[in-house]
C-alpha cells in the first residue's frame, strides 16, 4: 500500500523519538577533559597569584623605592653642582675683588674723605673671605650668601672707583654700600644661626627665606649703585657688564632658594623614612586548629561527634621591608603542623570497600576503619558494616588527623603605635603547600596509622589577620609577639565538606633590622 | 535525585552528579548530534564537545525554560559552530528554487538508519538548515541569523535539501 506523504513529516516522525547510545569512549573523553581543565584551573590561579605577589614586591621595591628616595638622590647632585659653580665663580671673582679692593684702598688713602667707605670695604672683604671659608667647609646650603657678599664687594669697589670722578655720587654709593654691608652682616648672622641649628632646619626655613629676601634687597641696592655709576661716563661699559653679571647671579639665587626649599623638603622626608628598611624575624608559635563549620573532613557521619583541635607548633622565618616608617610588607616561610581529633568512635577491621572513603589506604585490602560508636554492633550482616570485625579498645578511641603545611605568607603590617613599645595591625594572605598528612587512630592499648587523607588540596590559601605587639630592645633588635587568626579558604578538594578550618597562633620571635 | 538537585550539584562541579546527568541525557543529545553531523564518529566528537560545554556553562542556567531544552540548544550551537564555517558546495544559483515547495513522496516503511544516512550525506549547510527547520522547529529568520546567511539562502538551502532527500528516497524505493 502506497500513500503520498510530505517529506518533512517522514523525517519528523522518524526522528522524533530517536535516541542513540554513543560509545563509552565519549564519556571517558569528557571525564579526561574535565580533569585536565580542573588541573589547569588549579595551576593557573596559583601562577597568577604568585605572579601577582612577585609583581607587587617588585613594584614596591622599584617604584616605591625610587618614589621615596628620588628627592634624596637628585637634590644633593644639584646642590653639589651649584657649590662647584659658586666656588668657581668665587675664585674667578677673587682676583678682581682683590684688585679692586687694593684700588679702593689706594683711592681711600688718596682721598681721606673716603675713609668710611674704605673701612666698610675692608669689613666687606673680611666677611667675604670668612664666607668663602664657610662655603668651602662644605656648608652647601648658604654658599650663595658668600657670592652675594662678593658681589656687594664688587659693587662697593665700583662705587669707590667711580668716586674718584664724581665725589657726590661716590658718597652716595658709599652710603649704600654701608647699607649693603649691614644687610650682608645681618644675613650672615642669621645664616650662621641656621647653620648651627642644622637639626631645626624646619624652624629656620622662614628665617632663611627672609635672608634671601634681604639679599635680594641687597642686589636692588647694588643695581642702584650700578645705575649711579652709569652716570659716570668712564665706567659705562664695565658697569653694564656688572649689571649683566648681577642679573646672572640673581638667577642663581632664585635657583638657590628653590634648591634650599627642595633640600628642606627632602630633609623632612628623610626624617619620615625608616633608618633600616629590612628586617628578618625568626618566629615560633603554638597553633590551635579548629573549624567554624560543624562538619567533619574525614566522614560526614562524624559531623555530630565531639571534635577537638590540637595544639601544635609552627616555626619559620619572616623577612619584612619597611615601605614607610609605619607600613611594612613581609613574607617568609613557616612550617605549620595542625591536628585535630574526633572522639565518640569505634575501631574495626574490614575490607577496604567499606572503610573510610577519604582515606587513601594504598593497596591494602583489609584495613582498619572507624565508625560512629555503636554502628558495628547494630549493623546487620548484610550491611556494609556487617563485614567489619570490631576491635576492642580500652579507653576512648580517638581519630586523629595531622596535617603539615609549608606556609608562605604575604602580609602588610601597619604600626598604630610606634614608640619603644609598638602596636601593629597585620593583614594578609598565605599560600599553604601541603606537606605530610596522615589519619591515625589512637586508644589506650592501640595506635595505628590508617593512611593519608585523599581530600586535601595540595595548594590552598588562608586569609590572615592579627595584632602585633613589639618591644624595641635596642636600635636593631625587637621582640615581637603576634596573635594571628588564619582562616583557610580552600583546604579540601571536595567543597561539599562542611569543615571550615582555621588556625590561631601566637607568634613570638626576635627581629633584627638591617 | 530530582533534576533540580542534580543541576545544583553539577553547578558545584561534583563528579558523580556530572556522571548522572550524562547518563540521563546522553542518548537524546547524541540523536541531535547524529542528525547534524556528517557521520557517526563526528557525531560522537560533537556530543563530547557539547557535553563539556554544558558542564562548564551549567552555572549560567538560570532555571528559566526546561533544562533539557537548554542542553539541546547548547548541543545544536556547538555543532553549528563547527560546520557553519565550512564552505558548502554551492551548486547553482540558490535563489531560483521555490521556497515552500511541498515535496511529497510515496511513503513506504523506510528504515530509520537509511533516513539518517541520507541526512548525514547532505552538504553541511543543507544538513544544518534541514535539521533545524524540519526537526527542531527553528524559523528561517533564526536559522539565517545563527548561520550568518540570508533568509533567502536558508529557504533555498532547505528546498534543495528536500529535493536531494526526495530523490534518494525514491531511488531507495525503486531498488526495493
Amino acid at each position: 500500500m502506497k500513500e503520498k506523504k510530505n517529506i518533512d513529516s517522514i523525517f519528523n516522525e522518524g526522528f522524533k523519538n530517536l535516541e542513540a547510545t554513543p560509545s563509552p569512549r565519549v564519556w571517558e573523553n569528557i571525564q579526561a577533559e574535565l580533569k585536565k581543565e580542573k588541573k589547569e584551573r588549579k595551576v593557573i590561579p596559583l601562577w597568577i597569584k604568585l605572579g601577582g605577589v612577585a609583581a607587587l614586591i617588585a613594584l614596591l621595591l622599584t617604584v616605591g623605592n625610587s618614589l621615596y628616595n628620588s628627592s634624596d638622590v637628585v637634590a644633593p647632585k644639584i646642590t653639589d653642582e651649584n657649590v662647584e659653580q659658586t666656588e668657581n665663580q668665587l675664585q674667578e671673582n677673587k682676583p678682581e675683588i682683590e684688585k679692586q679692593a687694593e684700588d679702593s684702598q689706594v683711592a681711600s688713602e688718596e682721598k681721606t674723605n673716603q675713609n668710611t667707605t674704605s673701612e666698610n670695604l675692608d669689613a666687606t672683604e673680611d666677611t667675604s673671605s670668612k664666607n668663602k671659608g664657610e662655603t668651602k667647609s662644605s656648608t652647601n646650603k648658604f654658599n650663595n650668601s658668600s657670592k652675594k657678599t662678593t658681589n656687594s664687594v664688587i659693587a662697593s669697589n665700583n662705587s669707590e672707583n667711580n668716586s674718584s670722578k664724581i665725589k657726590d655720587n661716590t658718597k652716595k654709593g658709599g652710603l649704600e654700600t654701608n647699607t649693603s654691608e649691614k644687610n650682608v652682616r645681618e644675613s650672615m648672622a642669621t645664616t650662621k644661626g641656621s647653620d648651627s641649628e642644622k637639626g631645626n632646619i624646619e624652624n629656620n626655613v622662614n628665617e632663611a627665606n627672609k635672608d634671601f629676601i634681604n639679599k635680594d634687597k641687597l642686589f636692588d641696592t647694588k643695581t642702584e649703585t650700578g645705575i649711579v655709576n652709569e652716570n659716570s661716563e668712564k665706567n659705562i661699559v664695565k658697569t653694564e657688564e656688572e649689571i649683566l653679571q648681577e642679573s646672572k647671579n640673581k638667577k642663581s639665587i632664585f635657583d638657590a632658594i628653590a634648591e634650599k626649599d627642595e633640600e628642606i623638603v627632602s630633609e623632612k622626608k628623610k626624617n619620615e623614612k625608616p633608618e633600616h628598611r629590612w628586617n628578618v624575624a625568626p618566629n615560633v608559635a603554638p597553633v590551635y586548629y579548629s573549624s567554624l563549620g560543624n562538619g567533619s573532613s574525614i566522614d560526614p557521619s562524624f559531623a555530630d561527634n565531639p571534635q577537638d583541635g590540637d595544639v601544635n607548633m609552627s616555626y619559620g622565618v619572616q623577612v619584612s621591608y619597611a615601605v614607610s616608617k609605619r607600613l611594612s610588607i613581609r613574607t617568609g616561610v613557616n612550617n605549620v603542623d595542625l591536628g585535630y581529633s574526633t572522639t565518640g568512635i569505634e575501631v574495626g577491621t574490614g575490607p577496604v570497600a567499606v572503610a573510610l572513603k577519604s582515606v587513601d589506604y594504598g593497596s591494602r585490602q583489609v584495613v582498619v576503619t572507624v565508625a560512629d560508636k555503636g554502628s558495628f554492633a547494630s549493623a546487620a550482616p548484610s550491611d556494609d558494616f556487617g563485614n567489619i570485625t570490631p576491635k576492642s579498645t580500652q579507653g576512648d578511641a580517638e581519630l586523629i588527623q595531622n596535617i603539615n603545611y609549608y606556609e608562605v605568607p604575604i602580609e602588610l603590617k601597619y604600626a598604630v603605635i610606634d614608640s619603644r613599645f609598638g602596636v601593629n595591625v597585620i593583614g594578609g594572605l598565605s599560600t599553604l603547600f601541603l606537606g605530610n598528612n596522615e589519619v591515625s587512630v589512637k586508644a589506650d592499648n592501640f595506635n595505628t596509622v590508617l593512611g593519608d587523607a585523599n581530600n586535601l588540596s595540595t595548594v590552598s590559601f588562608s586569609t590572615n589577620v592579627g595584632l602585633g605587639l613589639d618591644y624595641k630592645l635596642s636600635k636593631k633588635f625587637t621582640f615581637n609577639i603576634e596573635p594571628m587568626f588564619k582562616y583557610q579558604l580552600n583546604p579540601y578538594t571536595d567543597s561539599s565538606v562542611n569543615f571550615k578550618p582555621y588556625f590561631m597562633g601566637v607568634y613570638s620571635g626576635l627581629s633584627f633590622k638591617f | 535525585m530530582t533534576l533540580d538537585e542534580l543541576i545544583e550539584l553539577c553547578k558545584k562541579q561534583q563528579a558523580t552528579a556530572q556522571g548522572e546527568l550524562y547518563k540521563r541525557y546522553n542518548r537524546i543529545l547524541f540523536a541531535i548530534c547524529l542528525r547534524y553531523s556528517p557521520n557517526y564518529t563526528e557525531a560522537e566528537d560533537n556530543l563530547q564537545d557539547a557535553f563539556i560545554t554544558i558542564l562548564k556553562k551549567v552555572e549560567q542556567y538560570n532555571g528559566k525554560g526546561s533544562f533539557e531544552g537548554w542542553m539541546k540548544r547548547i548541543t545544536v550551537n556547538t555543532v553549528l559552530q563547527k560546520y557553519r564555517k565550512q564552505r558548502t558546495f554551492e551548486i547553482v544559483d540558490e535563489g531560483q528554487i521555490e521556497d515552500e515547495a511541498e515535496v511529497e513522496i510515496e511513503s513506504e516503511e523506510i528504515p530509520l538508519d537509511f533516513l539518517l544516512k541520507i541526512v548525514q550525506e547532505l552538504p553541511d549547510r543543507y544538513r544544518l538548515v534541514f535539521s533545524m527547520y524540519v526537526m527542531d522547529g527553528y524559523q528561517h529568520k533564526e536559522i539565517a541569523e545563527m548561520l550568518g546567511i540570508s533568509d533567502g539562502t536558508s529557504k533555498s538551502n532547505l528546498a534543495r535539501a528536500r529535493m536531494i532527500l526526495k530523490n534518494k528516497i525514491e531511488d531507495y524505493n525503486a531498488t526495493k
